[in-house]
């Protein structure tokens, strides 16, 4: 249907039709058949493919090459490759499109399971099993800062999994684009001292699995409003919201994964686990 | 058929020009498959043509009728490009691509008459073929066959074959297909850009213009096709034009009566791309997480206005997009003086939109920058900014993003009241924003919406109080060296005392800024109510 098109701006012509329903024209990544289009983010897009050299399916992120993103998130996953991290299978670039082939998890992310309600009893196994996962890059002294259910994936078997690695950095290292009042990472989850600018530090991750907490407990997260400064206000000053009575008893677990001071926060993603398995999960 | 063509220069009369005739501006080697051929890089017009609900007929009718169907549709499709002396680039059982271009030696290029010229034409094909169809009864419970031609001149890519066909590709190849996909977006019978009907001079008859987004962001201002105009001293009968303007009404309208037909399976879906008709797209002037904002010219005339457009397929929280048309359905009705005037709401095939009076004057806050406001003037947009205020209060509207950034200057020197409170929340996504935007400072946010706890129409008043004391005294009432000292300080620490010579204000800088709202005037109202007392 679409002609190959010689002039240089082919590709952003290309573009014009990838937003299109199902009329996103392909790339072609060598030894990958792709499928459909699973995914579409600000920079990148997802895609179902069939890797031939594998023979199995995998999910194929794509974003334009040269920054070498790709290549970095690919060796942190390696580097982790935990049960409860995402598998990947391999990256590279071809013709200024640079890809990472990984697992493909059929079992859609927690926001799903978040929309169904669960029991705190079941809130707590997964949230152990997300600190799990953010656990591995703390040990490593790395900071996820983007913790949020759309990066944590179910497998088929039910297991969470963590993904999207694009945002890792080493703790304490200051982002250029970490500067006072600019929101890096996605702000409903977004822990204060991020968005003072601070140092990344794994006691970030935890205010946003204490975030997340708060969503499988309840439904609905801690902090919202109508325009992205009230929200981003509330987790500047507003003390973290009261759970009603039948799951009351997790308040001091809430209270310390959302403290506004990093000092009053447990400080990684062990300390979560140490505190889960010593009062909530023994 | 025969008779519709205008009676064509004999320079056109020319057979399709054989392979080889064509002089290149460049010639280019490799074709994007590899392969190489030789690619002519042109300029010329290319009509792409395409008839709709095409499939149904097929499917409807018996093999033997269908084959003579689809050869009829061959017919109706290619008859017309050739007699214009095009070239058939890509033909499908329900559409064609057509080339229109000129030998480099021609004076005087005439492709653009004669894409424009053929793409009526099969029109007038298509709704004879249409008509023929309905009158049978086993397909007349069918949605009508309709036909819908984009037009471009623009600069393509021609390879030639040895076979005598030709591939085109390139700019205008993509144009053509996304107009297209407009004229049937729009109800138009064929869609054309501005600049190839004027290049046409006077062949074609222009009916409503719009403007359509381009990948690479910019826009092409576009013009709807609505029938041939006779050359000077032309002997086609008039009748001829007529039957040709009829042909163009007739096609659109069989559309309108199909109703909402599912799309065919592998039919192009229609645009995500930006397409707002009754304007002409003059450039961006903003954008802001889902919002795009432009400057447009409305076709009936008038200043400059402002488009809001809102893209609908990025997945709007929860009922935000209904919230969006519902308050600029209540933000449409008011007519204040100090409100920004919504001209019109709207929505195209992929986007909603508002249009809205244009400020050239820029806001409040470039004033302030500008240099002190006078205490009498300084009152004057306090009034002003309440009397806004007080006006989508009352239709239950709250802006919650009250700062002299939303104050509009106009020429007389009001000010209007702008950006309000859903516009502000759609135009920033609050899941999606991330990844090292920039949020700005708090400095005139309530305490309530500071800690989350019910906010409403009170809020927008400690707002205004904090942009009174700056008018007044030229600072901001609280600085810190963070947000959430600066937070801090709007929801526990007292109101900063005016200096002297504005003393007299300050019992109405408390009843503005009260921490508590219970505690703050108790509407726009009745802060005018007592300025006004107080003889301001």
């Amino acid at each position: 249907m679409v002609p190959h098109t010689s002039a240089p701006a082919a590709a952003a012509w290309r573009a014009l039709r990838a937003p299109g329903l199902g009329s996103a024209s392909a790339p072609s990544i060598p030894g990958f058949r792709l499928l459909r289009q699973v995914g579409r983010g600000r920079h990148a897009a997802a895609w179902l493919a069939w890797d031939a050299a594998g023979e199995r399916e995998v999910v194929l992120k794509l974003q334009p090459a040269g920054d070498g993103a790709l290549m970095r998130e690919y060796a942190i996953a390696q580097r982790l490759a935990g049960a409860h991290i995402v598998q990947v299978h391999g990256c590279g670039e071809s013709a200024g499109c640079g890809w990472l082939a990984m697992e493909h998890l059929p079992g859609g992310n927690l926001r799903r399971l978040i929309g169904q309600g669960s029991t705190a009893a079941e809130a707590l196994l997964l949230l152990r099993q997300a600190a799990e996962a953010v656990a591995q890059l703390h040990r490593l002294q790395l900071v996820h800062r983007d913790v949020k259910p759309d990066n944590l994936l179910l497998r088929a078997s039910g297991e969470l999994v963590l993904a999207d690695f694009g945002l890792v950095t080493p703790a304490g290292a200051l982002d250029a684009r970490a500067q006072p009042g600019a929101v890096v990472g996605t702000p409903r989850y977004v822990a204060p001292e991020q968005l003072a600018g601070a140092a990344a530090t794994p006691a970030a991750d935890v205010y946003s699995l204490g975030v997340l907490l708060h969503e499988m407990l309840c439904g609905c997260p801690p902090f919202s409003g109508e325009t992205l400064m009230e929200v981003l206000s509330q987790h500047l000053v507003a003390p973290p919201p009261r759970l009603p009575a039948d799951i009351a008893p997790l308040q001091p677990l809430i209270d310390r994964m959302l403290a506004k001071e990093v000092k009053e926060r447990l400080p990684d993603a062990d300390a979560v686990l140490g505190l889960l398995a010593q009062r909530w999960l023994t | 058929m025969g008779q519709l063509l205008d009676d064509r220069p004999t320079a056109e009369a020319q057979l399709a020009p054989a392979v080889g005739d064509f002089v290149s501006s460049s010639l280019l080697t490799s074709g994007a498959d590899g392969s190489v051929a030789n690619v002519l890089s042109t300029v010329a017009t290319i009509v792409y043509a395409r008839m709709h609900h095409f499939s149904d007929i097929c499917n409807a009718l018996g093999a033997d009728e269908a084959a003579s169907f689809v050869n009829e549709v061959r017919r109706v499709l290619t008859d017309p490009v050739l007699k214009l002396n095009g070239e058939v680039a890509t033909r499908r059982p329900d559409s064609i691509l057509a080339v229109f271009s000129n030998k480099p030696e021609d004076r005087k290029p005439n492709h653009a008459q004669r894409g424009l010229h053929a793409a009526i034409l099969l029109v007038h094909e298509a709704v004879q073929l249409a008509q023929a169809v309905a009158q049978r009864s086993e397909l007349a419970h069918l949605p009508a066959l309709t036909l819908a031609a984009g037009v471009h001149l623009g600069s393509a890519d021609l390879s030639r074959r040895a076979n005598g066909k030709v591939h085109a590709a390139g700019e205008a190849v993509e144009v053509a297909r996304l107009l297209e996909l407009t004229a049937m977006d729009l109800n138009w019978s064929i869609a054309t850009s501005a600049g190839t009907r004027l290049a046409a001079v006077g062949r074609a008859e222009g009916g409503r213009i719009g403007s359509v987004g381009l990948p690479d962001n910019s826009f092409l201002d576009i013009v709807e096709v609505t029938g041939l105009v006779p050359r000077r001293g032309s002997r086609t009968p008039p009748q001829v034009f007529d039957r040709l303007r009829d042909a163009l009404q007739a096609n659109q309208h069989a559309r309108r009566r199909t109703v909402a037909a599912a799309p065919a399976p592998n039919a192009p879906t229609s645009g995500t791309h930006l397409l707002i008709e009754g304007y002409r797209v003059l450039r961006r002037i903003g954008e802001g997480g889902m919002a795009s904002i432009y400057l447009a010219q409305a076709a009936e005339g008038g200043p400059p206005q402002v488009l809001k457009v809102l893209r609908l397929d990025e997945g709007l929280e929860g009922d935000a997009l209904q919230r969006f048309i519902q308050e600029y359905a209540l933000l449409a009705q008011i007519h204040h003086p100090n409100v920004a005037r919504i001209h019109r709401q709207d929505f195209s095939v992929a986007h909603a939109y508002i249009a809205m009076e244009f400020f050239p004057n820029g806001d409040l806050r470039r004033r302030m920058r500008a240099g002190p406001v006078d205490p009498d003037t300084a009152i004057s947009y306090l009034k002003q900014a309440a009397a806004g205020l007080g006006a989508i209060h009352q239709v239950g509207i709250v802006h919650r993003d009250m700062k002299p950034d939303n104050l509009m200057l106009r020429h007389d020197g009001s000010l209007a009241l702008a950006d309000f409170g859903v516009a502000k929340q759609t135009s920033m996504k609050i899941t999606e924003t991330g990844d090292g935007d920039i949020v700005g400072t708090p400095y005139y946010l309530s305490p309530e919406q500071a800690l989350g706890k019910p906010v409403d129409a009170r809020c927008d008043l400690y707002s205004l109080g904090v942009m009174a004391y700056e008018l007044l005294t030229g600072r901001k009432p609280y600085h810190a060296s963070s947000a959430q000292e600066l937070l801090r300080m709007h929801v526990r620490d007292p109101v900063p005392l005016l200096p002297l010579d504005h003393a007299h204000l300050q019992a109405v800088m408390e009843s503005l800024m009260a921490k508590d709202h219970e505690q703050r005037y108790p509407s726009a109202q009745a802060l005018l109510d007592d300025l006004a007392r107080m003889g301001l």
